[in-house]
């Protein structure tokens, strides 16, 4: 009880679920049309963004800070559509997505710890070289530079029909890996070792525990949130890759999860927030009682609502949990 | 082995950080059973002879042998296969996490699921309580976070944990440097009982004479990374290891 008052465990998780489970099974049954189509279209957007947030979460528990989630989610959307169509399988495509993501959280963990790079430099150089990559990529593949639709649409994602629309099947699975997270965090000797780590890597050194080896741990955890992320966009929500498919939803994980206080409960929360803002700016832009206002130059003001929302829940709800002051730092037993 | 065969020692270390020596061939060794004070002033080398035996650190040169036989130590966790255990400076806790992951961070009792290995917090907690009660430490809950402990609380809490994990040999590196004249006292308690109640051996490092001269064995001096004094605690009073420290010579003695 007292965790779900505070938004902390799985618990807060499960009731969070069940709320709006509830909701959209009301709004259905009362033919609310317009709440369902928000609730699910905010629910869908959510997916992203509390996967990379979750991930990161971990990798953050543990003591590195990766800014190149945004890249990260790029690069494995191009590998996701690419690996579905390749193998004609969606469930490949999500297995290509996800190892995309597990091999840059893998290289970003040991350029962090082994080669004691700077954090921050390193998640840039992902940002921006996962850029040109996917660029370069889409010229090879299908000689196009701009974007890549996905051919067969049997290669997305299977759905839950909601009343009239749908919700993907990765929306219980975003909730699911919340729970999952948690309680490896914090019933797990691997979780007590990761936020340890973070905590003070030299205690938890000589407490015969190995820090390079376990934040590795945590970066490829954050690699496989981003890189779900990404697979997530390409071939269930957009059906499509871009160089610009992930539009800085890495960068608003990295704000979730700081206004969550590393908490994923709360990191959950404020990516549904943006995904249901996200969802009311497309519904309005099509809303027929607003289209003096969308034309006036209206509808770019609803494509900046999401990132206004974030922004100024940050500022109004400062977060008051402590991060570890050692986060972002590098550790040397000895030198 | 025998009895006369040194629990641990090491001969010849030699440590250099640049241009600086921190240990200029130093030899050292601990017998079984014994409380070995290991003092000197700031910068005498001390921690740096404690961080090689403990794997924190790799000698330049020198050799390391533990009951007789020649070991490497290149990690903390060797040091602890060795049941060497080491309590740090005050603060080498997590004071975000509480009592029992402190005690138990890196010793964690766990279930296994397949590759899931589950914490078997209850268990941990009340060990932690049982073994924090027969040291007489007073921790009215072991889930409170360790940061809301005062330092000698903490303390008492780590060697309660070298004590509960550790084989025959304890390294204490400034153990009451940062505590209450009352906690410095509990503290020193412990250190007795560790010998008298379990035979275990104890390197105690510090630069405050007072603290050690009452409980130790032997004392080992240390002066600008050199050992300059090995004996024992009738052949000196406390004032005389006190100049021994400061001065790097006896009383009335000349220097070398």
């Amino acid at each position: 009880m007292n965790s779900v008052l505070t938004g902390e465990g799985p618990a807060t998780l499960v009731v969070y679920f069940a709320i709006l489970a509830v909701t959209l099974m009301a709004s259905v049954l009362f033919e609310w049309s317009t709440l369902t189509i928000l609730l699910v279209l905010g629910l869908n957007s959510m997916v992203p963004i509390a996967l990379a947030a979750t991930g990161e979460i971990i990798n953050e528990k543990s003591g590195l800070v990766n800014i190149g989630l945004e890249g990260i989610i790029i690069l494995s959307a191009f590998f996701a559509i690419f690996a579905a169509e390749m193998s004609g399988s969606y469930a490949f495509g999500l297995l290509g997505g996800a190892l995309t993501g597990l091999f840059l959280g893998v290289f970003f963990g040991v350029i962090s710890t082994h080669f004691h790079g700077i954090q921050i430099i390193a998640g840039f150089g992902l940002n921006f070289t996962a850029i040109a990559i996917v660029v370069l990529l889409l010229t090879y593949v299908w000689q196009t530079p701009g974007y890549h639709v996905l051919m067969d649409n049997d290669l997305r994602g299977p759905r839950i029909n909601v009343g009239s629309s749908s919700i993907s099947w990765f929306v219980p699975l975003t909730f699911v890996i919340g729970v999952a997270a948690i309680v490896m965090l914090n019933n797990t000797r691997l979780g007590m070792r990761l936020r340890a780590s973070g905590l003070e890597p030299f205690v938890t050194d000589v407490s015969g525990c190995d820090v390079y080896r376990l934040r590795i741990w945590g970066a490829a955890m954050g690699g496989i949130g981003a890189g779900l992320a990404g697979a997530y966009l390409s071939l269930d929500f957009l059906g499509s890759v871009t160089r610009d498919v992930s539009q800085g939803r890495g960068f608003i994980a990295l704000a979730a999860l700081v206004f969550a206080g590393l908490g994923i409960p709360r990191a959950i929360m404020v990516s549904f927030l943006f995904g249901l803002t996200e969802a009311f700016g497309l519904w309005m832009q099509n809303a027929p009682f607003a289209k003096d206002f969308t034309q006036a130059g209206g509808n770019f003001f609803l494509l900046m609502l999401p990132y206004l929302s974030v922004l100024f829940a940050l500022a109004l709800f400062p977060n008051t949990n402590v991060l570890s002051r050692l986060i972002g730092v590098s550790y040397q037993r000895a030198s | 082995m025998n009895d006369t065969t040194p629990l641990m020692e090491a001969k010849n270390l030699v440590k250099q950080f640049g241009e600086i020596t921190a240990l200029d061939d130093v030899d050292f060794h601990i017998d079984h059973g014994e409380i070995v004070g290991l003092v000197g002033d700031n910068g005498a080398g001390k921690s740096t002879l404690v961080k090689a035996l403990t794997g924190i650190y790799q000698p330049d040169e020198g050799e390391i042998f533990f009951k007789g036989e020649k070991v490497i130590i290149n990690s903390p966790a060797a040091a602890h296969e060795l049941g060497i255990e080491p309590v740090h400076q005050k603060g080498a806790s997590i004071s975000e996490m509480s009592v029992w992951e402190n005690f138990y961070l890196g010793r964690e009792i766990v279930k296994k699921f397949g590759p899931v290995e589950i914490l078997q917090k209850q268990k941990m907690r009340e060990i932690t309580k049982r073994r924090t009660r027969e040291l007489g430490i007073d921790i009215t809950s072991v889930d409170r976070m360790m940061g809301t402990f005062s330092g000698g609380e903490q303390q008492a809490v780590m060697i309660g944990r070298a004590i509960n994990f550790g084989g025959g040999l304890l390294m204490m590196d400034e153990p009451t440097s940062a505590l209450s004249i009352r906690e410095t006292n509990k503290v020193l308690g412990y250190v007795e009982n560790v010998k008298k109640d379990l035979g275990k051996s104890v390197i105690f490092i510090t630069h405050i004479m007072r603290h050690i001269y009452p409980i130790a064995d032997r004392f080992v001096v240390l002066w600008q990374g050199k050992k300059i004094a090995d004996l024992r605690k009738g052949d000196l009073s406390l004032e005389e290891l006190e100049d021994l420290v400061i001065q790097g010579r006896r009383r009335g003695t000349a220097t070398t």
